[in-house]
């Protein structure tokens, strides 16, 4: 009995310095427990040298909430070792647990009571020293012998030597991309009233393209719209033709020419011209120059000129927090046209939290005709809560006045629309489980424009798992207070996820009570039916087609699409 | 207006640009050599210090560039996050590549690798409209009806871009919501009655239904 109880006391203390694992695992998991917290996000944990952990090593924490969140080995001590925590969601404290996985090879050098010992051999008294090394030493016909032997290494364990880092420029040319091809088709019983839309399209990305480092990018499309106006038609839309250098981390500061959306100020719009900009540690800053495109469906351009200029800060190297202010000056055939500061916030702290914000900022001179001073045209901003177990929870604030303008970017708006018109929302939306396979979502959002108020509130259930494995149940009621309607109805869909495809049924039944018309008119049951799926074919190949129908009225409306792509 | 500009919004100008000149002169360094401590003699782009010692469970010959066909890495198992949907058949050097550490563009969400088309103008939730299997947006009449314009009728079926014309290249911003601004040209061609004779040019929904235009209510 004694044996047996000093057995199982061994095996005890061996499995809590290792976890067991199949032995083609090529790791073997010693678990840890940080034993103080430092700054810097970094923690020290009560395994070292001796445990055989090195620099470099992979470390797993698993707090008591739940979940798993990577560190590494900065500082190897003989019983300790310090770890970088670099998972930004883990808040870590004493005594919590993890692991740190050992390559096999190194693992077993100390485990193993046969093998020799690693540490290079002592040299032996009576054997006699190497010569001093002298300028003579290396002259032609005197013999060097190489001493230091390689007794350490034993086949299977990790290569030594350096690596030399392949630059950009010694890399093969590699081309990636995609084809795809979609296309709409809608028709409505009213008037034969129809309009249809196809189009086909690449983009390519090409690394290294010329044999300096760079990435050559193209993005085009042809369109054909067939529309009940005179905007029907062929288009080329030119999306992307750009060349970019730089910003790895072999070169700190990056160079992209010809058309393309800026890495720095993406708020700033599509440019045809380039874009110079230069990264920090914990800023960066660059500038722009060129034309920008009219976002229209051919993308014209030569109208509209611009000069801008970035800089954001960040606050640590894993960007926790980060500002961006930048400045554009436009002028609309050689005309001053807009003076636009775009101010940026993002910050993502511990446990889940997330806020981000994003303001457009109009300064107007005296020479504009309809404003003056300073205004807030236009602000995108949030605050989440992310959850361990999966819960998410959104507060959004959006919006949007109309900025005085020269240039045509939009439909233009009179006027009285530019002085007056505003568009404020704000919207909590949230998602949260009630179990394994049921979760709740809901959003409730109030607006704000120039002639209303309203708003909207949404709530339903999603049922995972309930006929099959994978497939999806869901059920919504939805009410909205609009500018010129009421509605109230409610939604149910149920589809199925899989390995390869894809496919969902939707229904959607809703009255619309119409502000202004008589107790005749004024009520509109509309009910919208949608079948939809997709497919991966395989080596490459994906597609998706969708039919959706809504009843309205009298009238009956139908629209078919499709969707096939080809990526390589 | 003056056609001088004014003073107010130079001085705001001056107080906004001044404060950012001032920062970037004294947060910038000569020389930021930890580049987000992804030095250019770390080697590879995926440090390769815990990788099994055997390189030819990956590596082809001599080539370090090529894999084998049968390389296969389970991302979930061995650094614990899932790539669901299109990124589990991504090329790994799209997401590891030179830029910089990949955990940390990751912490930024779909933004630190995707390009933002919509170019910030619809926030950075990009699963409100988008799903990691395809990048085709789905649902968007039902967030249509969140809106103070939710799609009724023929609404529902009409392309985005006729009345969001930067819709088509990704820029969607609001537009203003009177019928007018998109129907335009059918005011133009109503001639029984002439309605622009008439000076009947707004308010179209004290006589039309948002569904048709011919079925009327006079009052």
């Amino acid at each position: 009995m004694r044996l047996v109880g000093l057995l199982l006391l061994c095996a005890l203390a061996c499995s809590s310095v290792t976890v067991a694992s199949a032995q083609d695992d090529p790791y073997r998991r010693v678990r840890l427990r940080i034993t103080s917290v430092g700054q810097e996000r970094t923690v020290v944990v009560d395994r070292g040298a001796r445990d055989k952990v090195a620099g470099g090593d992979l470390v797993h924490f698993f707090p008591r909430s739940g979940g798993r969140y990577a560190g590494v080995v900065v500082r190897v001590d003989e019983r300790s070792a310090v770890v970088e925590v670099t998972d930004p969601g883990l808040k870590p404290t004493v005594g919590m647990r993890g692991e740190v996985r050992i390559p096999r090879a190194r693992a077993e050098r100390v485990v193993r009571p046969s093998e020799p010992d690693p540490k290079p051999a002592e040299p032996v008294p009576q054997e006699p020293k190497p010569a001093e090394p002298s300028a003579g030493a290396n002259a032609p016909g005197v013999k060097v012998t190489w001493e230091n032997k390689d007794d350490a290494y034993k086949p299977g364990m990790p290569l030594l030597a350096g690596v030399k880092p392949l630059q950009p420029e010694d890399r093969r040319r590699r081309v990636t991309g995609r084809i795809y091809s979609s296309g709409a088709l809608t028709h409505t019983e009213f008037d034969g009233w129809a309009n249809s839309f196809f189009r086909i399209g690449t983009a390519l990305d090409v690394d290294n393209a010329f044999g300096y480092g760079g990435r050559f990018q193209l993005d085009t499309e042809i369109n054909y719209k067939k529309e009940q106006n005179d905007k029907s038609g062929l288009d080329i839309l030119p999306r992307r033709l750009s060349y970019a250098l730089g910003g790895t981390r072999f070169d700190e500061a990056r160079w992209e020419i010809g058309r393309f959306l800026p890495v720095g100020m993406p708020e700033f719009g599509v440019l045809d011209g380039v874009e110079w900009m230069r990264r920090g540690e914990r800023s960066s800053f660059g500038a722009a120059i060129g034309f920008l495109p009219e976002p229209t469906d051919d993308f014209e351009t030569g109208a509209d000129f611009q000069v801008s200029a970035f800089y954001q800060w960040t606050s640590d190297v894993h960007e926790q927090l980060t500002i961006t202010a930048g400045l554009q000056k436009t002028w609309h055939h050689g005309k001053s046209d807009r003076d636009l500061i775009v101010a940026k916030v993002r910050s993502i702290p511990l446990d889940g939290w997330e806020m981000r914000a994003t303001t457009w900022i109009d300064v107007y001179y005296g020479r504009d005709q309809l404003k003056d001073g300073v205004e807030l045209t236009q602000a995108v901003a949030s605050i989440g809560r992310r959850f361990d177990n999966g819960d998410e929870l959104d507060l959004v604030y959006t919006r949007y006045r109309f900025p005085e303008l020269l240039r045509t970017a939009y439909l233009p708006p009179d006027a009285r629309d530019i002085d007056r018109n505003h568009y404020d929302r704000l919207a909590l939306e949230g998602w949260f489980g009630l179990g394994d396979s049921t979760r709740f979502h809901g959003s409730l959002s109030g607006f704000n424009d120039e002639d209303d108020a309203g708003g909207a509130a949404e709530a339903g259930l999603e049922f995972l798992d309930v006929f099959a494995g994978g497939d999806r149940l869901d059920l919504t009621a939805f009410g909205t207070l609009a500018d010129f309607e009421s509605d109230a109805g409610g939604r149910i869909s149920y589809g199925r996820i899989g390995a390869t495809g894809r496919w969902e049924l939707f229904y959607e039944f809703s009255n619309r009570h119409q502000v202004g018309f008589d107790d005749r008119l004024n009520d509109l049951v509309q009910h919208r039916v949608r079948a939809s799926g997709g497919l991966s074919f395989g080596r490459g190949w994906d597609g998706s087609v969708y039919l959706d129908t809504v009843f309205f009225d009298r009238d009956t409306s139908v629209s078919f699409g499709f969707f096939l792509q080809r990526s390589f | 207006m003056s056609e001088r500009p004014s003073f107010r919004a130079r001085a705001t100008l001056l107080a906004l640009v001044a404060p950012l000149v001032i920062a970037a002169c004294v947060t910038q360094g000569v020389r930021s050599s930890g580049l987000h401590r992804w030095w250019a003699g770390l080697g590879p782009v995926l440090p390769h210090e815990n990788f099994p010692a055997d390189c030819s469970l990956c590596h082809v010959g001599d080539d370090w560039e090529t894999l084998r066909d049968d390389f296969a890495f389970d991302h979930e198992k061995e650094t614990g996050v899932a790539l669901e949907g299109a990124h589990a058949n991504a090329r790994c050097l799209r997401c590891h590549n030179d830029r910089g550490p990949v955990r940390v563009f990751a912490a930024k969400g779909c933004a630190g690798c995707h390009e933002d088309v919509h170019q910030g103008a619809l926030g950075s939730t990009c699963t409100r409209c988008h799903q990691e299997s395809t990048w085709q947006p789905v649902g968007m009449i039902e967030m249509h009806s969140r809106t103070r314009f939710p799609l009724t009728g023929a609404h529902a079926h009409t392309a985005c871009h006729r009345c969001h014309p930067g819709g088509w290249v990704g820029t969607f911003q609001p537009v203003d919501n009177e019928c007018v601004t998109c129907h335009r040209d059918d005011l133009q061609r109503a001639t029984n009655p002439p309605h622009i004779n008439l000076g009947l040019v707004d308010r179209c929904d004290r006589c039309h239904m948002p569904t048709r235009w011919d079925q009327v209510s006079v009052r």
